[in-house]
C-alpha cells in the first residue's frame, strides 16, 4: 500500500513511517508550509499535483487537518488521521465530516462527544510506544550519571507568558468567584470534568466581554468548549502540576524536564526540555518513578508520556484516567495516585520497594510490547480502514 | 435489667424502645421534651437526676447526643449510650463529648471520621435501620390503591427550611464563589467537598451575611467552616438538586411526591401532602413502582432511614450513590443507584418497563433488611460494643 505522510513536527513521526515500512507499506512524505490552515489554494493545488504524481491508497497524519479532507474528498482517497492531541481546534472544522474522513481519538470521552452528535467518522484508537526503538536505547553511565533520580517529570509547567487564563483577570466579581469555585472543585476530582458544563450562560456571557472568542467561518466549536478546554483546563493543570511537585520535591529527588523553570519549585531540580526521540527514553530509563500528571483537557485519554514511559520499561505513577483500564490493570502495569497525600505515600512505599517497583514496570513495559506499538495499532488502523 | 430513655420526640424512639424491650431490657422513659421543645437544659437536669437518683439503670439513652445528659451521666458514673440520626448534628461540637461514660454511635462514616478523635474509647459508627415488624402488621392490615404510584418520594424539598436562604446582602465575589460550589457539589456523589473548600475567612464572611446565625454555645469547638458546609450550604444544595430533578422527572413520568413544601415551581408534580409515617408511609413504598432516595448532602456518605424503611416495606428502590451503600446492601441486586439526573431519567424508564426486575429486588432486599438491618438486630450491636472490654471492640 503506498501512503502520503504529512510531515511537521508531530511526536513519534520516524515510528509511524518506520513501523508502516515494517509492515511493508510505502511512505511518501510531504509537507506544506499552509497545511495548518483552514483554507488554501495553494495547498490543494500542491495535493493534486501529488496525487496525480503518486496514486496514493490513502493519505495520513497525526492530529487532524481540514485542508487534507479537502483535498482527499473528491477523489475520494481515505484521510487517516491519528489524533494524539486534545483539545484540537481543528476538529470543528466542517471538513470533518466528509466521507473521506477516518479520524481516530485516543480520547474516549472526546470521541463520544463527537459521536453524540453524529459525527461517525470519527473513531476511538489509543496511542502507542515505540517499544523496539527504546529497547535499543540503553543510557551509558555518563548518561546515568546526569539522569539517575528518584522521581521525574517531562512535560510543560504551562507557565508560559502568554497563558491564557490571564486575558479572563478582568471579569466581575461574580465570575471570578465563580471560576475560582469550579476550578478549586475540579481540583479535588479526578476522573470526571465538569467545567464545560458549569459554564453557565451568563458566565459564558462575561467571559466573552473580556475575552471575545468568535469561530472562524469554518468552525462549530462552542465558545464553552473553547473557554474549559484552552483557557480553564490549562490553567487548571498549571496549578495541579505545580502543586503535586512542589509536595513531591519537599520529599524526593525531584528532575522536572521543561521549557521553563518555576521559581515555585526551589528544590526541583530542572533540566531544562528534552528531546523526545534522542533524550525522552534515557530520562524514563534512569528514573526509579515517572511521574504523568495528565493535561486536564484529556478527559479520559492515556497520554503519549504514559505509553513511552512504559515502553521503556519506566515505572508509571500517574493520576487517574478512566481509559487506562480498557487495557492495563492498576497496581499491576502501573500505578495511579488519587490525592496529594496518597501520592506522596505511594511515591514513597514504591521507591523503598524496589521488587514491587520493577515487577510493575516489566508487567507495564510487556504488556506495551506485545498490544501497544505502532506496528499493531498501525494495522488496526489500516484494517479497520481497509478491512483485512 | 433497666434502662432510662431520654425521648424528645425523634421519629426512631418507639423503634428502638421496642428494640430494647425486645432485648430483654426493660425501659423507662423521660418524655417532657415531647410535648415542651422548649425545656432548657436545667430543666432536663433536674428531671435525670430525679429518675437516676431513684432508680438503678444499666445506661441512660437518648437518639442524638445531649451535652447535659453526657455531663449528668458522667457525674453519675453511668454509660450514656447515644444514637446520631441526624446530620449535622451541631451538639456533637460540644466539648461534652469527650466525657469517658459516653458511647456515641454516629450512623456516617464521615461523622465519625470527624468526632472519633474527640472520644476515641467513646465514639462509633452505626447504620441506621428500620423496624420490618412494625411495617408487616400495617401492610397486613389491608393494602389501599389510594397508594398505588409509578414514581414517589416521601420527603422535603427545603424550599421554606433552607437556613441559607437568611443570607443577606453577600459580596459579589462569595455568591459567585458558592453558586460554583454548590454547581460542583451538584455534579458529584461520594465526596461533599464544600467544607474543604471553604476557607477559615471564607465560612467567617459567609457567617457575617446571616442575620441571627447559629452560634456555638460556650464549652464548644467553634467549627465554622463545618458550620457553613453542613448547616447552611448543604441543605441550599439538596433542595437545588431535589428541584432540578424533579423538574427534570416530570417532563417524562407522573410523579407522587409526599411532602409539606411548597412544589409549585414543579409543573406536573402531584403534590399529595405530608404522609403519615406510622399509618400511610408503609403503604406509599409497598404500593409504589418505583420510591425515590435523594439523600440531604448534608449526609456525607451514611444512609438516610428511608432507604431502610423503603427495603423494610418490599418498596424498590432507585436511589442516590452514597459511599457507604455497599456496606449494607448489594446494588444491583437490592436496589439500584444513579449517579446523575440523566442516569436517573435513564434508570427510572428501565425499571418501569421491567416490573418483574423490580419485585425481585424489592423481595430480596426485604430478606436482606430482615436478616441485616432491623433495629433489634442494631441494638444488640450496640449494646455489644458499648459494654465490650476495648480490645474486644471491632
Amino acid at each position: 500500500m503506498k501512503i502520503l505522510f504529512l510531515e511537521w513536527a508531530s511526536f513519534g513521526k520516524e515510528d509511524i513511517v518506520r513501523a508502516f515500512e515494517n509492515l511493508g507499506h510505502t511512505v511518501v512524505p510531504f509537507s506544506h508550509p499552509d497545511y495548518n490552515e483552514r483554507a488554501s489554494k495553494s495547498f490543494l493545488s500542491y495535493m493534486e499535483t501529488l496525487f496525480d504524481k503518486e496514486r496514493p491508497d490513502c493519505v495520513f497524519s497525526s492530529n487532524y487537518f481540514p485542508l487534507l479532507s479537502r483535498a482527499c474528498n473528491p477523489h475520494q482517497i481515505p484521510y487517516l488521521a491519528w489524533v494524539y492531541d486534545c483539545p484540537q481546534l481543528l476538529l470543528f472544522s466542517t471538513a470533518v465530516l466528509f466521507p473521506c474522513n477516518h479520524i481516530f481519538m485516543f480520547d474516549r470521552d472526546t470521541c463520544r462527544y463527537f459521536q453524540a452528535q453524529g459525527i461517525s467518522t470519527v473513531s476511538y484508537m489509543p496511542l502507542a510506544a515505540p517499544v523496539s526503538r527504546y529497547d535499543r536505547t540503553v543510557p551509558s553511565s555518563e548518561i546515568h550519571r546526569q539522569c539517575d533520580t528518584d522521581l521525574s517529570f517531562v512535560g510543560s509547567l504551562y507557565n508560559e507568558s502568554h497563558c491564557l487564563f490571564e486575558r479572563l483577570s478582568d471579569v466581575n466579581a461574580y465570575t471570578k468567584g465563580y471560576l475560582d469555585a469550579v476550578m478549586q472543585a475540579q481540583l479535588k476530582i479526578s476522573g470526571y470534568s465538569f467545567i464545560e458544563e458549569l459554564l453557565s450562560p451568563d458566565i459564558l456571557k462575561e467571559l466573552n466581554r473580556v475575552a471575545p472568542y468568535a469561530p472562524d467561518f469554518d468552525g462549530a466549536e462552542p465558545v464553552s468548549y473553547v473557554y474549559s478546554r484552552y483557557f480553564i483546563d490549562r490553567k487548571l493543570t498549571e496549578t495541579e502540576r505545580l502543586r503535586l511537585l512542589l509536595i513531591l520535591s519537599e520529599s524526593f529527588r525531584l528532575s522536572v524536564y521543561t521549557h521553563r523553570r518555576s521559581p515555585a519549585l526551589p528544590k526541583a531540580r530542572f533540566h531544562g526540555a528534552v528531546d523526545y526521540v534522542s533524550a525522552m527514553p534515557h530520562v524514563f530509563k534512569c528514573s526509579k518513578i515517572n511521574l504523568n500528571i495528565t493535561l486536564r483537557s484529556i478527559h479520559t485519554g492515556i497520554p503519549l508520556r504514559a505509553f513511552d514511559i512504559m515502553g521503556c520499561h519506566g515505572f508509571l505513577m500517574t493520576n487517574f484516567q478512566a481509559d487506562f483500564l480498557d487495557f492495563f490493570e492498576p497496581g499491576t502495569d502501573f500505578v495511579y495516585y488519587e490525592d496529594e497525600q496518597d501520592l506522596v505515600e505511594k511515591c514513597r512505599f514504591y521507591l523503598t520497594h524496589d521488587a514491587a517497583r520493577n515487577k510493575i514496570a516489566q508487567s507495564g513495559y510487556e504488556k506495551v510490547k506485545a498490544h501497544h506499538t505502532y506496528e499493531v495499532r498501525l494495522k488496526q488502523i489500516l484494517s479497520s480502514v481497509f478491512g483485512g | 435489667m433497666q434502662i432510662l430513655f431520654y425521648r424528645y420526640g425523634s421519629i426512631c424512639e418507639p423503634d428502638l424502645a421496642e428494640g430494647f424491650a425486645e432485648y430483654g431490657l426493660t425501659v423507662s422513659e423521660i418524655t417532657a421534651e415531647i410535648s415542651n421543645k422548649k425545656i432548657t437544659p436545667q430543666e432536663c437536669l433536674a428531671l435525670l437526676s430525679q429518675s437516676l437518683d431513684r432508680g438503678s439503670y444499666m445506661f441512660v439513652f437518648s437518639v442524638n447526643f445531649f451535652p447535659v445528659i453526657a455531663e449528668v451521666c458522667n457525674v453519675y458514673r453511668i454509660p450514656y449510650l447515644c444514637l446520631v440520626v441526624d446530620s449535622p448534628v451541631l451538639e456533637l461540637y460540644s466539648e461534652s463529648v469527650r466525657r469517658p461514660f459516653n458511647r456515641i454511635f454516629l450512623f456516617d462514616k464521615e461523622l465519625y471520621r470527624e468526632f472519633h478523635p474527640y472520644n476515641p474509647d467513646g465514639v462509633f459508627h452505626l447504620p441506621l435501620a428500620t423496624n420490618v415488624r412494625r411495617w408487616d402488621r400495617v401492610l397486613s392490615s389491608g393494602s389501599s390503591d389510594r397508594f398505588a404510584s409509578d414514581l414517589s418520594f416521601v420527603g422535603s424539598l427545603y424550599t421554606e427550611k433552607c437556613p441559607y436562604d437568611q443570607l443577606t446582602d453577600p459580596p459579589e465575589y462569595l455568591t459567585g464563589y458558592l453558586n460554583g460550589l454548590i454547581e460542583a457539589q451538584l455534579k458529584i456523589y461520594g465526596y461533599y467537598f464544600i467544607e474543604e473548600l471553604l476557607t477559615e475567612e471564607m465560612a467567617e464572611e459567609f457567617l457575617s451575611h446571616i442575620p441571627d446565625r447559629y452560634r456555638f454555645p460556650e464549652n464548644s469547638r467553634e467549627n465554622n467552616r463545618a458550620l457553613a458546609a453542613q448547616f447552611y450550604i448543604g441543605p441550599k444544595i439538596t433542595s437545588e438538586e431535589r428541584i432540578r430533578i424533579f423538574k427534570t422527572l416530570c417532563k417524562k413520568y407522573p410523579v407522587d411526591i409526599y411532602t409539606g413544601s411548597d412544589t409549585s415551581a414543579i409543573s406536573g408534580i402531584r403534590n399529595r401532602g405530608r404522609a403519615k409515617t406510622l399509618t400511610e408511609m408503609p403503604h406509599i413504598f409497598h404500593r409504589s413502582n418505583i420510591n425515590l432516595n435523594i439523600t440531604a448532602r448534608s449526609i456525607r456518605s451514611g444512609l438516610p432511614l428511608r432507604i431502610f424503611d423503603v427495603t423494610g416495606c418490599r418498596g424498590f428502590l432507585l436511589t442516590n450513590f452514597q459511599t457507604e451503600l455497599a456496606d449494607c446492601f448489594t446494588v444491583g441486586e437490592h436496589l439500584d443507584v444513579f449517579d446523575s439526573v440523566e442516569d436517573l431519567t435513564e434508570k427510572t424508564a428501565y425499571y418501569l418497563e421491567h416490573p418483574q426486575i423490580r419485585k425481585e429486588m424489592a423481595q430480596a432486599a426485604y430478606e436482606h433488611t430482615v436478616r441485616n438491618h432491623t433495629w433489634q438486630i442494631r441494638v444488640g450491636q450496640m449494646i455489644t460494643t458499648a459494654f465490650a472490654s476495648k480490645e474486644d471492640r471491632p
